[in-house]
């Protein structure tokens, strides 16, 4: 059996069967491949960065990785501002990419480049695969490194001669990895501060913020302790019949301002609160410097387990009941970015995904959709922009009976607008909602938080109106149904009858 | 031997008054049931009958429907054609299938009903006006306007004759027309995409077959102009229904009457009933008190000659 097809087949008995590809000419064997060895579906997507966050988000939802087909350094090196977010959201995926033969790559043609060099700081493994023989055994342990807690990126660089010659076997596969179950000390430690009576934060984070959530509600019923997230986060369940979790503010100044006081941190599933940039005179820790800090799990532990021990440790009665008000409902009148959160908020699909890459209205959208129907809510964890797209579109590969809803600024929108075109071809249910305010809005707050001050050339920088840009015109130029709502009825019908079709569809609110 | 006869989707409960079923006396006992059934419960309601009195395709008689009718001898159904009814299953039961003539064509003239409420926004301006609102529209006018007639069949050529007497500039397609049955109409033959391009106007007039289904979708809703409004009084089956929805939910085209629907009766939560710029009517195209004195009164005749042991208005398969 040839290399190519040892891989599909190894890939297929290890459980992986979705790939988001973007391929090239030292793929060509994979590809053909995958007809040989039906069982895999293969997504196009038409830029590298569409591949990598659409298999973020496809993990993200189904629990288990997707595979991604690169061409070459720079193939990768396309997809890499999506694979960093995917790395810190820690979402496995085997990351196929494909180089020079192992003879030819020497002579440094035009495509040989570091690809181990690039793939490096976003991979938790990396291997370069030099005998077809082994291919198949290397692909499994690809498969399980991907699963290594808290999940990460395995990348298995492909020369093309491994791909074409002969002599593989079809690799085995290797148990997961579980992830290890806290010390007794560490709960024992953390039951023993939140006893004490003094004012503490249960800071949440990974797995805890849709299987943590009930323990954690059971713990703060208890004891006082408060529940908070990060600002953003990989998923959260969220909506009516969940317990809801407030996450971070973004501004340094009100998380400084919301934490204040409070004596004790306890970690579970993730890191402490670090703002997510310096600013000049402002702390970088948002909690307050003298509290202290106690890990009860790391986040590649079982921070959810950890949670069900502290409970039971502090003897915690079941979970309160939960009395949440009803979905609001659909706003009416002129356009206004509460008005078309809280519409979001009404009529959101019970078990709806949203994708939120929404930036300045984030705030809003999140509050209006607090009492929606139950749902998920996924973000960007490692805030390099031009995921929202491509996350839904995984998302949307992965729960076909799910409605997908992106909440998606203009600006970043368009770095990855491509996505459309994967979703119309996929026929992927997904209403993208693109937030029309025509200007990198986050800069112009930014610029405010620095100190900096700007002349009309820097201000240039932050505008995106001069040419308009055409969001009807894009998504239809791509197969996707598009309209545009400028009163808040409009928005509820459209956000109506998207939601209620086969397919994907794109209405843009005008926010500007 | 008394016959038990149904009669079938009386919405408006008027069959009893536009025949005099008491003339078939003793021979029959006639059943109305003036609500639409389907499923199972059609089924159930229908099974004991020896015959049926049907309303055009308000209830389709499928292959596997008539398997599950074992008293069912006959079928009288209005008009003359039933593209609803199956025919060879008829045959192949020994079920005599008979229709009656159809009087005028009053479908042309709904389908005028629902351009001029549709240009002149009638409905909406009747609505507006019962809330107190004065004026809140301003429609168009037709003439020198295009009509893009899609089937110029009797109907086409009906309405390419009340255009023509409007002002209107008519042009026509389907598969088979030639350009000089479209001139002798007085109509100019294009191709499909040219009419929906051109257009200010499509109304549809094909019959509903395997070979129209779905002949108008996307590619012909892009083509048309973002002022232009779309009519289909024929059956809903010719259009891509997904396509429509998202025309008008989109804004692609300036609105639609429509007459007919994929399901029918139209279920409360349908979506187009959420669409804008519609004007949306029940499936009135033939409902006339002229077509209806005409359908009951032959239905009513069909049974009297099918006891009599001479049955007339025989369909035929075609």
């Amino acid at each position: 059996m040839i290399g190519a097809e040892t891989l599909v087949r190894t890939l297929l008995a290890c459980g992986v069967d979705t790939t988001f590809a973007n391929p090239g000419t030292s793929e060509m064997h994979f590809c053909a491949a995958l007809d040989r060895a039906p069982g895999m579906r293969s997504i196009l997507g038409l830029f590298e960065g569409v591949v990598s966050g659409a298999a973020d988000g496809y993990a993200r939802m189904k629990g288990k990785p997707a595979a991604t087909l690169f061409h070459c350094g720079p193939g990768l090196a396309n997809a890499l501002a999506n694979f960093h977010n995917a790395k810190k959201s820690e979402t496995p995926i085997v990351n196929i990419v494909g180089d020079q033969a192992t003879y030819h790559a020497p002579l440094d043609p035009p495509l040989a480049s570091d690809v181990e060099g690039f793939a490096r700081p976003v991979s938790q493994w990396v291997k370069r695969v030099m005998h077809t023989e082994t291919l198949g055994d290397d692909a499994s342990e690809a498969v399980q490194a991907s699963y290594r807690p808290p999940g990460g990126i395995a990348t298995l660089i492909l020369p093309s001669d491994v791909s074409w010659n002969e002599g593989g076997t079809v690799g085995q596969p290797r148990p997961i990895p579980k992830r290890a179950k806290v010390d007794a000390r560490a709960i024992r430690e953390a039951a023993a501060v939140l006893k004490t009576g003094e004012p503490a934060l249960l800071f949440l984070g990974g797995a805890a913020l849709t299987l943590g959530l009930n323990d954690a509600h059971r713990i703060a019923a208890k004891t006082g302790v408060r529940l908070m997230a990060p600002t953003f986060n990989a998923r959260i369940a969220r909506g009516q019949g969940r317990y809801p979790i407030p996450s971070m503010p973004y501004p340094v100044d009100e998380a400084v301002k919301l934490t204040a006081g409070i004596r004790h941190v306890i970690l579970a599933g993730t890191g402490e609160a670090v703002a997510f940039f310096a600013y000049p005179n402002k702390p970088s820790v948002v909690t307050p410097k003298d509290a202290a800090v106690h890990v009860l799990a790391k986040p590649e532990s079982d921070a959810v387990d950890a949670l069900a021990r502290l409970a039971d440790e502090l003897d915690c009665p079941p979970a309160p009941t939960l009395n949440r008000p009803p979905p609001p409902e659909p706003a009416r009148g002129a356009m206004n970015v509460e008005g078309a959160a809280q519409t979001v908020g009404a009529l959101l699909r019970e078990d709806a995904i949203v994708v939120d890459e929404a930036i300045t209205l984030r705030g809003p959208f999140f509050a209006g959709t607090r009492n929606a129907a139950p749902h998920d809510w996924l973000q960007v964890p490692g805030g390099s922009i031009g995921d929202g797209l491509p996350l839904a579109t995984g998302a949307a590969v992965a729960a076909p009976d799910r409605r997908v809803v992106a909440i998606q600024a203009d600006g970043s929108a368009m770095y990855t607008i491509q996505s459309l075109w994967t979703q119309a071809r996929e026929k992927l249910d997904v209403t993208n909602i693109i937030l029309s305010n025509r200007k990198y809005a986050v800069l112009l707050h930014e610029l405010k938080a620095v100190g900096a001050v700007a002349g009309k050339t820097a201000l240039d920088l932050f505008e995106i109106d001069r040419p308009e840009l055409g969001f009807i015109a894009m998504a239809n130029g791509m197969g996707v149904e598009a309209a545009r709502a400028d009163t808040l009825e409009q928005f509820a019908d459209l956000f109506r009858h998207a939601n209620a079709r086969r397919g994907p569809f794109l209405i843009e609110l005008p926010l500007g | 031997m008394t016959v038990s006869v149904a009669i079938l989707d009386d919405f408006q409960d008027v069959t009893r008054t536009l025949a005099n079923w008491d003339l078939l006396g003793p021979r029959a006992s006639v059943t109305v049931f003036n609500r639409h059934f389907e499923g199972e419960e059609l089924v159930r309601r229908i099974a004991p009958f020896d015959v049926l009195v049907l309303t055009r395709e308000r209830t389709p008689l499928r292959r596997d429907l008539i398997a599950r009718l074992p008293n069912l001898k006959l079928v009288v159904t209005a008009g003359m054609r039933n593209l609803g009814i199956d025919l060879a299953a008829c045959r192949e039961r020994g079920i005599l299938v008979c229709g009656t003539e159809s009087g005028s064509s009053p479908t042309a003239e709904l389908a005028w009903a629902l351009i001029l409420s549709l240009a002149r926004r009638v409905v909406d301006e009747d609505r507006a006006l019962r809330e107190g609102r004065w004026q809140t529209t301003v429609g168009f006018g037709l003439k020198d306007k295009v009509l893009g007639i899609v089937g110029l069949g009797k109907l086409g050529s009906q309405m390419a004759k009340i255009a023509q007497a409007f002002g209107m500039k008519t042009i026509a397609w389907s598969k088979n027309l030639t350009t000089e049955r479209a001139a002798s109409q007085g109509c100019t033959r294009v191709e499909k995409l040219e009419l929906f391009r051109e257009a200010d106007l499509v109304t549809i007039h094909l019959l509903s077959t395997e070979r129209t289904k779905g002949i108008i979708g996307r590619p012909e809703f892009a083509a048309m102009k973002p002022t232009a409004i779309f009519i289909n009084t024929a059956r809903a089956a010719i259009v891509d229904q997904d396509a429509l929805l998202d025309a008008l939910m989109t804004r692609k085209i300036a609105g639609a009457g429509l007459d007919v629907y994929d399901r029918e009766p139209l279920p409360a939560d349908a979506p187009i009933l959420k669409a804008p710029n519609t004007v949306l009517t029940p499936h009135l195209g033939y409902v006339t008190r002229e077509s209806y004195n005409v359908y009951f009164p032959q239905a009513l005749e069909d049974i009297e000659a099918w006891l009599d042991g001479k049955p007339t208005r025989l369909i035929a398969e075609q």
